[in-house]
């Protein structure tokens, strides 16, 4: 393994929470405000990490040790990913799926935590995360199955490294249409607007803060890096399985490449901005809607 | 080309999903300005008038003038959404991408005869038509139901493109015209079920029945 | 020259009848251009008419055959008519009368073009004109009924003509890649190099599509309503007429698909429907309680009866052809009765009717009549078609065939007897007005008895005799559906 495989990952244990920055920064510019700083987040994770955490008594060791399993699985999965314009540093022919139950491993640990508080408003968010973490998941391996479809590739490495393929006719429909797909996917996976409102302080709307909500302390520090580095995660995957970056030059794929993943962030923010939250009901058609852009992507192919 | 009847089959997908009548309007208009636009590309070979005028002629008839048309009728009549279809939209989605590949699996079987540019041009006469048919079969309202029939007269317009589009003028405006007045007519009966049945709800219209 | 006419003088007829608003006007207008019709036909028969417009529109045995049924049609449903719009009761401001007379002959005209018209594409530019010059006619009476009725017809009959202009795109198709002009004629003379593919997969979506405007099930939903609904000579038009207009486009296609060689899979096809047909029209038949429905439904089931035929071939394409003239005037005929009936007892339920031979006496002398005719009880001339049509089953060695064909035949015989009877004998039943506004008796008037009574005699004539120069047209016209020149 060259230095330049894990370079990726180390770059993405680092500026995950700056990515959580720029949407913030991107929301607020298009809110009239200055916004908070660029590094904001890493100020929140040191002073998370430097309290104690509290514990309900109704709870079992899953709500103390979920955090830290979802944290570990999202990091494994970061291994999976190609970044940076290289191939990732675990690479083997359908580590798509390896990738998928990893997050659906960090989501379980996550629902365990929540339920074990025996609270009602977690056992929402519970619910309600599951709902469309069903509709995520398929239309995630549409998108898959699209992109292996027409690159015949079964590693998403192997996906990233045959993208001159895909710059005839045929393949910038499927690179858009798939494209499409990853960024709604990307939207519900990671609570954003409009699947979930990660500002709104009322429990009754929220899907994803509510099930951390008696988290403390490190854990919840734990909690919101592994979300910044699941945001990370996938906007990786967007960036290099569909926006097609070869300029010959390693240092300039990768400058590209971080650019990319920052443009990324910077369109999340504008699609919070200018969208309003769905209603929970549309959620479900929105997800499937573009999952079903990917299965259309599959037949045209 | 290909990229033409991709977007093609995606405005169908719109019509499955949606349940605004306005935005199956502007998708029929779409739908009739790219085909004008297709086929008077197909026909610019020929220096014939007569033909190019005819294109023309469709181009503004079935972009511009129906879904207008329709669209004041829809106004007029006030009833603007799908409130209660048949078939639930995310439902009628996912029947749609079973129809393209219903689509791909008949023009496949085709292939032999036809020849490969008039098998992807098949694919979206037979999708479009399959559209307009779930249209007229599955909605409530019933001017989604002549909306669905101009789909599927779309439809059936991609499948003459298919065939180098040889048909004569006189044809050619004589579809047209027929089209065109279909389209009024209903329009009319439309606004008497309206004024009868105090709404568009297809649902109303069962009372004679054995 | 002839067939110019036929074309032009409807239409031109229409445009000074919506122009011209006088009642007397238009009745006038109707019944002279019926006579013209049937005058220019007439001229047809004795004399060929050339075709026009480079053979796009042109009169060959087949469609001169459909053409004959349809001008006998028509003289009499335009006296009935000018009778019925007599009794209606208007106020000085009303022009329906002219309007209803223009949109009549324009519905007159398209169904003029469908047996004229050889080119396909034409052929189908007529038949969806057909659809639509009749909608508005049903919708007359505007009654909620009616408006139902209308929609579901317009739009049943629109969807299926798309698809048969689908049809219509596989087989102008076919004909374009094999250099062959899109006519009748061209496709024939021509079939040799037609890809079968595209001839069999046109010939399926001309089934489906016009097989809807024809009746056949199962996509004869629209029929009952919009028959039932419609005005009594607009009935007597639609299910007399306008079907067998439905008829002769299928069997068009059916002409180019015998001269590629594919006759076998086409005809069995419209065995199987017409079959089907029959079957879905007895089970309605059975049991139904309004009179005009039933008619309808009998409609249904004769057009099945005449599919029947055309897909046994032979002799029973012989009856079928027959059987589609007679049944066109037999039914026109009954639907002009049912509307005296209908107008006398201001109701369609059957249960409330009765002792129409006491009220109406004319009338009920032709009601018996009409059913011994519609039933197929010798001497009426479907009798003759219906034989005609078991003799080829049992000819081409088809016993399951012809046991369900008698079965469901019986059937409905037994159906159509028992609802159609009762209503003739009886006390008198309670009728709602039988007096026009000025005093006078307005039951029985000739305009309203006389018509029906002409399509008897013509019906029963038939099936007792076959005038030879019929009999020529009808050998050519058989030549023509086998795939012949």
């Amino acid at each position: 393994m060259g230095w330049e495989r894990l370079l990726g990952v180390v770059v993405a244990l680092l500026l995950a929470p700056l990515l959580l920055g720029v949407i913030t920064r991107v929301k607020a510019r298009f809110a009239g405000r200055r916004g908070a700083p660029l590094v904001q987040p890493y100020f929140e994770l040191r002073k998370l990490m430097a309290k104690r955490a509290v514990y309900s008594r109704t709870t079992s060791w899953h709500f103390q040790v979920g955090p830290w399993i979802s944290l570990s699985a999202i990091i494994l999965a970061l291994l999976l990913v190609p970044m940076l314009g290289q191939i990732a540093p675990t690479a083997f022919p359908g580590d798509p799926f390896l990738l998928v139950y990893l997050l659906g491993v960090g989501r379980l640990f996550t629902v365990l935590a929540a339920l074990d508080t025996g609270s009602a408003f977690e056992g929402m968010g519970a619910s309600r995360e599951l709902h469309f973490a069903v509709f995520t998941e398929i239309s995630f391996f549409f998108a898959l199955a699209a992109l292996a479809r027409s690159t015949s590739a079964w590693s998403l490495s192997g996906v990233s490294t045959r993208h001159a393929l895909l710059q005839e006719g045929d393949g910038v429909l499927t690179l858009v249409l798939v494209g499409v797909t990853l960024f709604v996917v990307l939207l519900a996976e990671n609570a954003r607007i409009p699947v979930d409102d990660p500002n709104t302080h009322l429990e009754l709307t929220m899907v994803h803060e509510v099930m951390v909500l008696d988290h403390s302390g490190p854990e919840l520090g734990a909690i919101h890096y592994g979300m910044a580095l699941k945001l990370w995660l996938f906007a990786s995957l967007l960036v290099s399985l569909v926006v097609p970056i070869a300029s010959g030059s390693v240092w300039l794929d990768g400058a590209l490449w971080l650019l990319a993943v920052f443009g990324v962030g910077a369109a999340v923010g504008v699609v919070e901005s200018v969208m309003a939250r769905l209603r929970l009901l549309q959620v479900a058609r929105l997800i499937m809607g573009a999952g079903l852009l990917s299965v259309t992507a599959l037949l045209l192919s | 080309m290909t990229l033409v009847w991709a977007l093609l089959l995606l405005l169908n997908l719109f019509l499955y999903a949606s349940s605004r009548l306005m935005m199956y309007i502007r998708v029929v208009a779409l739908q009739g300005l790219l085909l004008g636009i297709l086929g008077i590309y197909q026909h610019a070979g020929e220096l014939a008038w007569s033909v190019l005028a005819v294109a023309l002629l469709s181009t503004v008839i079935k972009a511009f003038l129906l879904p207008w048309f329709l669209a004041s009728t829809v106004q007029k009549t006030g009833i603007r959404r799908e409130i209660v279809p048949l078939v639930g939209f995310g439902l009628s989605t996912v029947i749609g991408v079973a129809f393209l590949a219903l689509a791909l699996v008949i023009a496949g079987h085709l292939d032999a005869v036809a020849g490969e540019e008039a098998v992807q041009l098949l694919v979206v006469a037979f999708h479009t038509l399959l559209t307009g048919l779930f249209l007229c079969v599955a909605r409530a309202q019933i001017s989604s139901q002549a909306i669905g029939y101009l789909v599927m007269e779309n439809g059936v317009f991609v499948a003459g493109m298919a065939f180098a589009g040889r048909s004569s003028v006189v044809a050619e405006l004589g579809v047209l015209l027929d089209i065109s007045v279909a389209v009024f007519i209903m329009v009319a009966v439309i606004h008497h079920v309206r004024r009868e049945f105090a709404g568009l709800d297809a649902a109303n219209l069962t009372e004679l029945r054995d | 020259m002839v067939i110019t006419l036929l074309l032009v003088v409807p239409v031109v007829a229409a445009a000074a009848s919506f122009a011209v608003r006088q009642r007397l006007f238009s009745q006038s207008l109707l019944v002279g251009v019926a006579l013209a019709h049937l005058v220019l036909t007439g001229a047809a028969w004795v004399h060929p008419a050339a075709p026009v417009l480079w053979g796009w529109f042109g009169l060959d045995a087949l469609g001169l055959w459909f053409l004959s049924g349809l001008s006998v049609l028509l003289l009499p449903t335009s006296v009935y008519t000018v009778g019925y719009l007599r009794r209606r009761v208007k106020g000085p401001e009303d022009h329906s009368d002219s309007w209803f007379v223009g949109t009549l002959l324009l519905f007159v005209a398209t169904m003029t073009a469908v047996p004229l018209a050889l080119h396909f594409e034409l052929l189908w530019v007529a038949l969806e004109a057909t659809t639509l010059a009749s909608a508005p006619l049903i919708y007359f009476h505007r009654s909620r009924h009616a408006v139902e009725a209308t929609w579901k017809y317009l739009m049943v009959c629109s969807v299926g003509i798309a698809l048969a202009l689908l049809g219509t795109v596989f087989l102008v198709g076919a004909a374009a890649r094999a250099e062959v002009f899109p006519t009748v004629s061209g496709m024939v003379a021509g079939a040799g190099a037609l890809d079968q593919n595209w001839v069999r997969l046109a010939f399926v979506f001309f089934v489906v599509g016009y097989g809807t405007k024809m009746g056949l099930a199962p996509m004869h939903a629209w029929l009952p309503d919009a028959h039932s609904e419609a005005p009594s000579p607009v009935s007597a038009l639609l299910s007399g007429a306008s079907l067998n207009c439905a008829l002769l486009a299928i069997l068009r296609c059916l002409q180019v698909v015998e001269a590629t060689g594919d006759g076998a899979f086409a005809r069995s096809v419209l065995l199987g429907l017409g079959l089907v047909s029959m079957a879905f029209a007895v089970v309605f038949i059975l049991n139904q309680k309004d009179f005009k429905r039933l008619l309808a439904y009998s409609s249904v089931e004769h057009m099945g009866i005449i599919a029947v035929g055309v897909g046994l071939g032979g002799m029973a394409a012989w009856g079928a052809l027959l059987h589609a003239l007679i049944h066109g005037w037999a039914k026109g005929a009954f639907f002009m009765l049912s509307g005296n009936v209908l107008s006398t007892y201001g109701t369609k339920e059957v249960g409330k009717i009765s002792g129409i031979a006491r009220l109406l006496p004319a009338t009920g002398l032709l009601w018996i009549i009409a059913i011994v005719v519609i039933t197929a009880i010798p001497p009426s001339g479907l009798f003759v078609s219906e034989l005609l049509i078991l003799r080829g089953a049992l000819g081409e060695g088809r016993p399951a065939v012809t046991v369900t064909f008698l079965l469901l035949l019986f059937l409905a015989f037994v159906g159509l007897t028992r609802v159609l009877l009762p209503m003739l004998l009886g006390a008198k039943g309670a009728p709602v007005a039988r007096e026009h506004d000025d005093g006078r008796d307005r039951g029985e008037s000739v305009w309203l008895v006389l018509p029906p009574a002409v399509l008897m005699a013509a019906a029963v004539l038939l099936g007792v005799a076959l005038p030879e120069p019929l009999r020529g047209v009808l050998e050519s016209a058989m030549l023509l559906l086998g795939g012949g020149q």
